[in-house]
């Protein structure tokens, strides 16, 4: 019975009860005497319905019988039977009428409502009607629920007849009842408001006196509950509540007794609230312990960390938050120096949360002695080392995944600090520097810059930057420093930050970036001067061509014609090579079996090849097709074989030459999934040193004697595998011979697809008005002679501005328009955009005898679709100039 | 001509004989009827007849029955009815009907089974005790009929004694004199009237339908031991059936025939049975079932 453990609730509970006994009375007593006088009264309601209604249907029969006597005068008079009928049966169609008889004088039935007419002329057979038919009065007789009124039908005193209505009451008695039900009801409703009424005043009054017994009952024991809240605070250490006194009574003497034993135990103690609030606000863990170990108390920072509720760790051993490896030395560490010297500080130890995690704390602890001097517990603060670690390793990190170095020197020189990743190459090398000053470690004249930058830096109050280089066993290593002032002294003296950044290798792609650029500009000048020479051959060879033709084949001239030929196809070769090593020569790739190019090749340069020199090949046959220039790939051969020829010219020895196919997954190019093919050339001759074999690829890198090489041949040969999207390797081991390996991609569908494009290509004849725009009258007279040749009316112009000029006079008059790139006073792609101002969709052609000046992206962004490059073939020439035209 | 106008003329020529053969509107509701003083009684024998017959002929357009009915039981009224063409079909008996196609030349199709009875006669009754036993001794004497429009309580009875030659005179009452070589007639105005005048004495003989003679609501048991049948007619259709002469061929044929076919149907049957007028058939209206007086004059008018 909790419920009813308090005053309160027990007086609550009794007044509740009396409540509900007096209503339980008061209703009982309401339910008999409601009933006594509900069976009174159905006695008297019985009794006078009955009566009333029986007296006014005998009246209403009375009358009814009369007034149809009445009526039936004239019809049984004129003895109109039929309407005597259809009279009665309208009688008798009420409701509580049985029958109706009309007798005649002699008391025969005349009519009657039963119908069938079987009674008619008869007379009844029962005494009642016997005595009915013959009445001379109004007549009412009761047959228990039938009642017979008879009326005589009188005519001037003479009776013709007697008229019978025989009613029951049966219908009268079942009203009776019908209206002593709704009575019923009706009287059932009222009761059943009349309880309503009651229990509504019932509970009203019930709630009413709730009310005011709660109010009185909180009057009441509002000091006794304050004196239990009271009590309850002085447990928790709350020495400042007060009881409100109300009354004098005995409960206000008991307030006020209380109150003063408060302020007693407020002035003699310090209150718990205050000690807990002091422990709250710690951020350091504390906990209490007895001499046994066992944890007295902790505070709120201590629950917090290690993951327990505060209750959880009283009376617990301090093993519990302390790892197993750890206790041991925490006992030793900590315990055994408290119990020595009455305290420790400082003690590095761990602690271990409830989830088992392991945080670094920082320990400190003092012996607790009572009054006996006996020892009575100890006082544990530890401050929790976890972020000062994690900044640490953070710090660690960073300066691990720095290239830096960071250094702090003071102002003499000093090494104060030294900040390198632990696995920075150099860290140990540094790490020994700290607390020397920079001469001790620094040579000179390294020392003196440094300290002078030092100096600077600390005056200037600015960063300064230097580049040095320092000597380590390894070799040199180039550094950047950069140095900047500190606001934090150390012992009194100004200090500097200096970082420092390994920058060898910077260095070395600067002295490489240098030595290239130098290339290049070489390549530029070579590919200017051969383009110069290329514009020049294509003229005298063209022209050769044209008189070859024309002169007859057995004269002197056609000969001598013969020998400018062969010349300018030798100048032309020597003119490639160099364009070629500069990636300016026009290439002309095609579709062909690699094996036998390769075979070709070989065949040529073996008739050159010394007989000192023992020949191994091995062909693959089939080996596929590749797109590629034949030129180019005869090239690479013969340099190749050359260079092994050269490497064996004075010992002899095996020149080695392979070629097979490899598939996808053995060539070593990527995104090739057609595999490729691998020619091999070795040698076995004297080898090329490790510090020459980086540089073989070089252009004019040679190790041949003045005159006896250029230097390009491997530099050709890559820029070949390059441009062909090759790759070459060389392996060479000094004294024993050089292999080289050369790989080529297969024709891919793409590839097969332009050589069929340039199968299709044939010279063809035209008509049309073509301008050509040519600054090299050579060129343009050879342009002119060619195209004039194959059908077409040809106009020269030897410059852009000449050509605007004359189209501006007639557009219409040209079909097509040849324009050279490079031409003064206006150049081609000037040309073409004044061209465009005056019809946007001329059919035009640019051709180039230098591809750096335009290239052919370039050029289709000016809009011109076809792009030609010198030396032009006649064949392309003539196909270029009927696509456009077509 | 153009095509327009050729477009034109075709369209005449298609909507034309459409257009022409629009003629009288067409005929939907079927009209049938009766003198009567009982309209209400009327309505529900002859009702479930007409919605029937209505039913079967709506592939003659028909979608409806109506009654019209003579509210004033009087023959001249059903003549005016079919002569201004609101009545199609009317029933009536022998008499009326005589009279009916003499002044519309409606036209009689059917005969009616009735009660059980497709003829019916007359039957002069008297009071066992009255000493009356031959229509000679009628003579001076009083007789009931039971109302001017009845044909076996008036037309035929009093044809009959007519054409026996007996002289007939209607008195303004029952007590008015009567001639000796004269009977005297008056109306009782219903059956049980004249079976309670003959009872009473209050006439000394009544005219009754045979068929009326065995219903004890007419002729209580008890009346009925006290009377002797003096004289019986000969046999004549119960009920005639006449259609108007207006209608159309095609329809009246189909009447006919749905008439003469109704009891063999189901929902005829039950049309018959709800009608409460106890018709059991129709049946073709033959020389056979006439008097031969009227039957000649009947049969001149039978298709």
């Amino acid at each position: 019975m909790s419920l009813f453990k308090s005053i309160q609730s027990k007086f609550i509970g009794f007044t509740i009860f009396i409540i509900i006994i007096i209503a339980g009375l008061f209703l009982i007593s309401e339910i008999y005497f409601h009933h006594q006088v509900h069976e009174a009264s159905d006695v008297i309601y019985d009794n006078l319905l009955s009566q009333a209604i029986e007296e006014q249907s005998v009246r209403e029969m009375r009358l009814l019988a009369t007034l149809l006597s009445k009526t039936l005068i004239q019809p049984i008079f004129e003895l109109d039977v039929f309407q005597v009928r259809r009279l009665i049966h309208i009688v008798a169609d009420s409701q509580d009428i049985n029958y109706v008889y009309v007798y005649d004088q002699q008391g025969r039935i005349l009519a009657d409502t039963h119908g069938e007419s079987s009674l008619m002329g008869k007379l009844p057979t029962t005494s009642i009607h016997q005595q009915i038919s013959k009445t001379e009065t109004l007549l009412i007789q009761k047959e228990g629920n039938l009642t017979h009124v008879a009326a005589p039908v009188l005519f001037e005193n003479k009776r013709l007849g007697v008229i019978e209505i025989g009613y029951s009451t049966q219908s009268i008695t079942e009203q009776i009842e019908k209206l002593l039900q709704e009575l019923e009801s009706i009287r059932t409703q009222i009761e059943l408001g009349q309880v309503q009424v009651v229990f509504l005043i019932f509970l009203t009054i019930s709630l009413v006196t709730v009310i005011l017994g709660a109010l009185f009952i909180k009057k009441l024991f509002s000091p006794i509950q304050q004196l239990v809240i009271g009590t309850e605070k002085i447990a928790k250490g709350d020495l400042n509540f007060r009881i409100e006194i109300f009354s004098k009574d005995e409960i206000g003497i008991l307030a006020l007794a209380f109150n003063q034993m408060t302020e007693e135990l407020q002035t003699t103690t310090v209150s718990k609230r205050y000690v807990d609030n002091i422990l709250a606000s710690m951020i350091d863990t504390l906990i209490v312990l007895k001499p046994d170990g066992t944890i007295i108390t902790s505070n709120p920072a201590t629950s917090k960390l290690l993951g327990y509720a505060q209750t959880d760790l009283e009376k617990q051993p301090i093993s519990i938050i302390l790892p197993k490896e750890e206790e041991k030395i925490f006992m030793k560490k900590g315990f055994d120096t408290l119990v020595k010297e009455n305290f420790v500080r400082g003690v590095e130890t761990t602690y271990q949360t409830k989830d088992g995690e392991k945080i670094p704390m920082l320990f400190s602890g003092s012996v607790m002695y009572d009054n006996m001097n006996q020892i009575q517990g100890f006082v544990c603060v530890a401050q929790d080392l976890s972020e000062h670690r994690r900044q640490e390793d953070r710090i660690d990190a960073i300066m691990t995944a720095l290239p830096d170095m960071i250094f702090i020197f003071d102002e003499d020189g000093k090494y104060i600090e030294i900040l390198t990743g632990r696995h920075h190459l150099l860290y140990k090398k540094f790490n020994q520097f700290k607390g020397k000053v920079i001469h001790e470690v620094i040579p000179q004249p390294n020392a003196d810059l440094f300290l002078a930058t030092i100096y600077k830096t600390l005056e200037t109050e600015k960063p300064q930057t230097l580049e040095y280089q320092l000597e380590f066993p390894t070799g040199n290593i180039w550094f950047e420093g950069r140095t900047s002032p500190m606001m934090q002294t150390f012992n009194n003296k100004r200090a500097i930050v200096w970082i420092a950044l390994d920058i060898t290798e910077r260095k070395q792609l600067e002295a490489q970036l240098y030595q290239s650029q130098k290339m290049k500009a070489l390549g530029t000048l070579a590919g200017g001067i051969a383009h110069e020479f290329n514009n020049i051959l294509a003229s005298t060879l063209g022209y050769t061509q044209l008189l070859l033709d024309k002169v007859p084949k057995d004269s002197k001239t056609w000969k001598y014609l013969k020998l400018i030929e062969k010349g300018d196809k030798r100048a032309t070769e020597l003119v490639q090579q160099i364009l070629t090593f500069s990636r300016m020569e026009v290439r002309q790739f095609e579709l062909f079996d690699i094996t036998s190019v390769v075979k070709e090749a070989f065949q040529m340069m073996q008739t050159t090849i010394p007989t000192s020199i023992e020949i191994h090949h091995s062909f693959q046959e089939d080996c596929g097709k590749i797109f590629a220039s034949v030129t180019q790939i005869h090239q690479v051969i013969i340099n190749l074989c050359n260079n092994a020829v050269h490497a064996m010219e004075e010992t002899g020895g095996i020149l080695k030459i392979s070629l097979k196919t490899l598939s996808s997954n053995e060539f070593p190019l990527p995104d090739t999934t057609q595999g490729g093919i691998e020619l091999r050339v070795e040698d076995s001759g004297q080898g090329i040193s490790a510090e020459h074999l980086t540089k073989i690829f070089d252009p004019f890198f040679t190790t041949k004697e003045v005159g006896k090489g250029t230097g390009l041949g491997l530099a050709v040969v890559h820029g070949i595998v390059e441009e062909h999207h090759g790759k070459i390797t060389v392996e060479s081991t000094p004294g024993q011979g050089t292999c080289f390996r050369v790989y080529l991609p297969l024709a891919t569908s793409t590839h097969v697809h332009l050589a069929t494009r340039q199968e299709e290509c044939k010279i063809k004849s035209g008509s049309g008005h073509l301008l050509i725009v040519e600054d090299e009258i050579e060129v343009s007279s050879l342009y002119e002679i060619f195209l004039e040749g194959l059908g077409y009316t040809v106009t020269i112009c030897n410059n852009g501005l000449e050509a605007l000029e004359t189209i501006q006079r007639n557009p219409q008059q040209f079909d097509l328009i040849l324009t050279d790139m490079a031409m003064p006073q206006m150049n081609g792609k000037q040309l073409i955009q004044e061209l465009h101002k005056i019809q946007s969709n001329f059919p035009i052609i640019l051709t180039t005898g230098y591809s750096r000046i335009i290239s052919e992206e370039e050029a289709n962004a000016l809009g011109v679709k076809y792009y030609l490059t010198k030396p032009i073939l006649i064949e392309k020439l003539a196909q270029t100039i009927e696509d456009c035209l077509a | 001509m153009n095509k327009i106008a050729l477009s034109f003329v075709m369209l005449v020529l298609i909507w034309t004989p459409n257009a022409l053969g629009q003629t009288t509107p067409e005929k939907t509701i079927l009209t049938m009827g009766k003198a009567t003083d009982d309209v209400i009684k009327a309505q529900k024998r002859l009702g479930p007849i007409v919605d029937y017959l209505a039913s079967q002929l709506n592939d003659v357009g028909i979608r409806e029955g109506e009654l019209v009915l003579a509210g004033d039981n009087k023959v001249s009224t059903l003549i005016r009815y079919i002569n201004e063409g609101q009545l199609d079909i009317a029933f009536d008996s022998v008499f009326p009907t005589l009279r009916i196609i003499d002044e519309t030349n409606a036209i009689p199709i059917l005969n009616v089974w009735r009660n059980g009875k497709e003829t019916y006669r007359s039957l002069i009754i008297v009071k066992k005790n009255k000493g009356i036993n031959q229509l000679e001794d009628l003579k001076g004497k009083l007789i009931a009929f039971e109302h001017p429009e009845s044909t076996p309580s008036y037309f035929l009875p009093k044809f009959t004694l007519q054409t026996s030659g007996f002289d007939l005179v209607n008195l303004p009452a029952v007590t008015a004199p009567i001639d000796h070589d004269k009977i005297g007639y008056v109306f009782a105005k219903s059956e049980i009237n004249m079976s309670a005048w003959v009872f009473y004495e209050k006439v000394d003989a009544a005219a009754f339908s045979s068929l009326d003679w065995n219903n004890p609501e007419d002729v209580p048991e008890s009346y009925k031991k006290e009377f002797k049948i003096l004289y019986q007619t000969q046999k004549v259709p119960t009920l005639v059936v006449m259609l108007n002469q207006n209608l159309d061929n095609k329809l009246k044929i189909r009447i006919k025939d749905e008439l003469l076919k109704m009891h063999t149907t189901s929902e005829g049957k039950k049309a018959l049975q709800n009608s409460k007028y106890k018709i059991a058939r129709f049946t073709e209206l033959t020389r056979d079932t006439l008097l031969p007086k009227m039957g000649n004059f009947l049969t001149q008018k039978l298709h």
